[in-house]
């Protein structure tokens, strides 16, 4: 249920702002992140879902950074959340809506609605194009036999077409013309990375992983890796046909991995580590140890510092935690009430 | 609906060459305390019955309304005219017990009775009783019970009152209240029917509510027959049927969702009573079916309870100052619900009790319980009972009683409880509770003036409460896992008085204050500590009434204080306090009423639960007339 979409393009995108902004202001070296935004789920049908800014400097913590800026609560079940161009987009599976606000002053920028949004889970976004997984209605069982991929135009934000997908439509990835898109049902029936040709609109490939697809990044070399819940990284080959690789992770992990300076982290409830698995070694090693989580719900890695950010639900009816690490591994701070369900981490 | 058949029987019943009006040929919402023996075997307790006016005033609303006028009672509304359960003297939806006729309906799937599947059109006596010691009917009385009465009166003039309503976004109401008596046979009918398009502007957004459409429609017909002067059976059957679309959250503004629920409850009754010097004996039985569908896009959850109930009283009295009384009921319940293990459960529940009261000398009642109730594989503690009232001053103008009880109550685990899909435990333990508490009550009449005062504290202590939580594999299961005390006061002030010749005043308030912190918790220590989400601390009503001739001017007022919604009691994502005021304006003239009312006539923006739009506000026209008959 969580993703952390630090893809490529928008570390791209990051140095880009990096660099301008350092023409302006010589005394602000480039690339060091300032804010760190922390979206929360908010309770089930409770129409609180919150936006939090933490100010890494002055360690100060706005958990109603959103809230604050607009007035009112974002929405309801903020699944996940997209950055794109100076904006965000907070895909929001409880409202059936998207949020869109100004990624540096929180204001509000609009929303994009759609009968056919039910249940809409992640957003990947190339140009003006916004692709959305969308879980679509319950059948009699209630098992998801309608789900499909809305694609959205974001000049007027307007779903603009239903791409067949395939159903328990998750996570979803833009490489080139390609759009990824984990698909997993909860008794593991259904494990795929399926494959969708954005031009022609159909779906290429249809690949079978371990149990639990979930988020989707891609390496510094351009490849593209999943991992599973069930505790197994795989790296697909490079026209997406294939696996090349399933790395055992030896338990199973948190859906949420992140990428830095090439090694992908990711943690798990076993042993109560965040553990990375170095690519250029093809081996897994501990980062942090004795990191227990009652509901382990997010993880974030700073892509400039390389500090560690972890997410606790705690217990979903109260609110959740998030504890700061540095890159060695030291506790930086920690945010005991920092809002319901922290779910992701965006870093500017 | 078989209509027909309830009016024919009327018509066949009734002499009707004439309407003259009779004064009170029909009094409605007249309550008075009788028929429910455990009224009067609870002298330590506070008994509260809804002013007639309220019960006017909310007649075509749920008794949610009716019951959210009084102090220490919230009422969690999940939207406007949606799921309503209660939170009373600080404890959850399902420690609080409602008895229809003496039944338990509280839905023993989940425990807790959704209050927005009573109209208060169909009940003719509503008694809510504070505190525990009033389990006799069944379990789960902490906070307190709500006593459904529908009774006949075997001297009743007939009569037909028809009302109809209107109001904003929407609403009608139509309700048929009827009453005869002949020989030894007495009636009371009850029909209604009410929807609403609920299509009220959401104030936050400006948007119109969507997806919160409700109906419902039922009978309530109760018959007695006299047998001869000592005994005589009474009979009641209520049907009632209620759909609704699930209002959703105040973001949600698809319209393509579907989302609703009916509800069809039939509840059948059939007791007997035979009374002579020595004694009463009261014995019953009833017949219940619980029905729900549940429809979330094209999946359907469906669930039937089935239960049939039976008891028998007796009462004998020692002498003319003491009165014991025994009980046993049996209660066989079977469910059906595809979220069962097999599909459904069954159980059986036993439960043996015997009372004592009596007055130990002038002024001093008492009164001693001894219960104990079983069910296979559920520990459930012996539970006793201990009140006293005395009378510490009486004379003509003033009279103050002071009254205390202590009790030993529990709740049984629920259906879903024990019996849910591989998560569910039927060797979970009871809840218990031990609830104790004082009360100061006064009358006082100074010429013109009456005023009525009583000051209450309590202290509950709920031990082994269930609660659902994720175990170490995240998986959600009940379990006995928390300490909760429940403390607070109740203060109580009403007032009638004229002005002058031609206007009378009626006023109350009511004020509580209500801690209610988990002591221990075995899941979250986050929580030890706090205050209990969704129980104000604060809760105040205020209600003054004027009449004047023919006309009359009510106004309700009700403060809710802030509630947490999470349980680290964060002040982030509390629920503001609120204050509500309802106005309304009649006029009544034989066989004419005439009504007009503004709900929430300050338009205030306010959730009951977090996320769920509530109106601002409203308004509703109401109309009734009375077709009296002569015997």
């Amino acid at each position: 249920m969580r993703f952390n979409l630090l893809n490529k393009s928008f570390f791209v995108l990051l140095a880009m702002i990096f660099i301008f902004s350092s023409c302006d202001d010589d005394e602000k070296t480039p690339s060091v992140t300032t804010n760190v935004m922390v979206f929360h789920e908010g309770g089930f049908t409770k129409n609180n879902a919150t936006v939090a800014s933490y100010n890494q400097e002055s360690m100060e913590y706005e958990a109603l950074a959103y809230n604050n800026a607009n007035g009112s609560f974002i929405g309801d079940v903020q699944q996940s959340a997209t950055q794109h161009n100076g904006k965000i987009y907070s895909v929001l599976n409880g409202s059936n809506s998207i949020q869109i606000f100004d990624s540096e002053t929180m204001l509000s920028a609009g929303n994009i609605t759609s009968e056919r949004m039910d249940m809409p889970r992640y957003l990947a976004i190339s140009g003006n194009t916004g692709y959305l997984s969308n879980w679509g209605p319950y059948d009699e069982n209630y098992n998801l036999t309608d789900s499909n991929i809305l694609k959205i135009d974001l000049q007027n934000n307007e779903v603009t077409e239903v791409i067949e997908s395939g159903d328990y439509v998750e996570n979803v990835f833009l490489q080139n013309d390609k759009l990824l898109v984990s698909r997993a049902k909860w008794d593991g029936s259904i494990k795929h990375l399926t494959v969708i040709n954005t031009d022609s609109k159909q779906i290429i490939e249809d690949i079978e992983l371990p149990v639990g697809p979930a988020e989707i990044i891609s390496d510094d070399n351009g490849s593209i890796w999943v991992i599973c819940t069930s505790g197994k990284l795989v790296k697909l080959n490079s026209d997406v046909t294939a696996i090349e690789e399933t790395v055992d992770l030896g338990d199973g992990a948190l859906e949420d991995i992140d990428l830095f300076e090439n090694e992908i982290y990711f943690y798990q409830k076993s042993t109560s580590s965040v553990k990375k698995y170095i690519i250029s070694s093809s081996s897994i090693m501990n980062v942090l140890s004795n990191v227990t989580l009652e509901l382990p719900y997010a993880l974030g890695v700073d892509p400039n510092s390389g500090e560690i950010y972890l997410a606790d639900g705690v217990d979903y009816a109260g609110e959740g935690k998030v504890i700061r690490y540095s890159a060695e591994g030291e506790i930086i701070d920690e945010i005991t009430e920092s809002g319901v369900l922290p779910t992701q981490f965006i870093f500017n | 609906m078989r209509l027909g058949i309830v009016i024919l029987f009327w018509v066949l019943t009734l002499n009707i060459y004439a309407q003259i009006p009779v004064d009170s040929a029909i009094a409605l919402q007249e309550v008075t305390v009788m028929g429910n023996f455990e009224k009067q075997f609870l002298p330590g307790n506070g008994i509260i019955i809804p002013k007639e006016k309220t019960l006017t005033f909310y007649q075509s609303d749920n008794i949610s309304e009716v019951l959210r006028q009084q102090s220490s009672i919230h009422i969690k509304e999940y939207g406007n005219g949606m799921l309503s359960t209660i939170a009373f003297r600080g404890t959850n939806a399902s420690q609080t017990s409602v008895l229809w006729n003496n039944f338990n309906i509280n839905s023993f799937t989940l425990g807790m009775t959704d209050f927005s599947l009573i109209p208060t059109q169909a009940i003719g006596e509503i008694t809510i009783i504070p505190g525990s010691g009033s389990s006799t009917g069944g379990n789960g009385a902490f906070g307190g019970s709500v006593l459904l009465q529908n009774d006949v009166d075997f001297n009743a003039i007939p009569a037909i009152v028809l009302s109809q309503q209107v109001g904003s976004f929407g609403q009608y109401s139509t309700s048929i209240n009827a009453k005869s008596s002949f020989d030894n046979w007495a009636f009371d009918t009850r029909l209604y029917w009410g929807k609403s398009d609920n299509d009220f502007e959401v104030l936050p957004t400006g948007q119109k509510q969507n997806n919160a459409y409700f109906e419902r429609k039922g009978i309530n017909q109760t018959i007695g027959y006299q047998i001869d002067n000592r005994s005589s059976l009474k009979a009641a059957i209520w049907y009632n049927d209620n759909f609704r679309e699930i209002q959703p959250v105040i973001s949600n503004n698809n319209n393509r969702i579907i989302n609703n629920q009916e509800d069809k409850n039939f509840r059948s009754i059939l007791n007997y009573e035979y009374a002579d010097n020595s004694g009463k004996l009261s014995m019953g039985s009833g017949l219940f079916q619980d029905e729900m569908t549940y429809r979330q896009d094209h999946s359907i959850s469906y669930l039937k309870v089935q239960r049939i109930e039976s008891f028998a009283d007796y009462k004998y009295y020692l002498s003319n100052q003491h009165q014991v009384k025994f009980s046993a009921r049996h209660n066989y319940i079977q469910a059906q619900n595809e979220s069962y293990q097999e599909g459904g459960g069954k159980e059986q529940r036993y439960n043996l009790g015997v009372q004592l009261k009596g007055e130990i000398s002038e002024g001093i009642d008492y009164a001693v319980h001894l219960q104990q109730q079983l069910m296979n594989g559920v520990k459930i503690p012996l539970s006793p009972y201990l009140g006293f009232s005395y009378e510490m001053w009486r004379n003509q103008q003033h009279q103050i009683h002071i009254k205390a009880n202590t009790s030993f109550n529990y709740r049984l685990p629920t259906l879903n409880d024990r019996y849910w899909n591989e998560v569910g435990n039927p060797v979970l333990n009871a809840e218990t509770g031990w609830n104790k508490e004082i009360s100061l009550t006064s009358q006082h009449q100074w010429d013109m003036l009456k005023l009525r005062s009583s000051v209450t504290a309590f202290h509950n202590q709920v031990e082994n409460w269930i609660q659902w939580a994720p175990d170490s594999n995240n998986q959600w299961r009940p379990r006995n896992i928390k300490e909760v005390i429940a403390k607070g006061l109740e203060m109580n002030l009403s007032a009638n008085f004229p002005l002058g010749n031609e206007v009378n005043i009626e006023s109350g308030v009511q004020y509580s204050y209500i801690k209610s912190t988990v002591i221990q918790s075995e899941v979250n220590q986050n929580e030890v500590g706090k205050q209990l989400i969704y129980t104000p601390f604060h809760k105040g009503n205020g209600t003054i009434s004027v009449g004047w001739r023919q006309f009359s001017l009510d106004t309700f007022h009700q403060l809710t204080g802030k509630v947490y919604t999470t349980n680290n009691n964060s002040e982030t994502f509390a629920l503001e306090s609120f204050l509500i005021s309802d106005l309304g304006i009649g006029w009544k003239s034989k066989p004419w009423q005439l009504a007009g009312r503004v709900k929430n006539i300050f338009n205030k923006e306010y959730q009951v639960y977090s996320g769920y739009a509530m109106p601002g506000r409203n308004y509703q026209l109401s109309i009734q007339y009375q077709i009296n008959f002569n015997k």
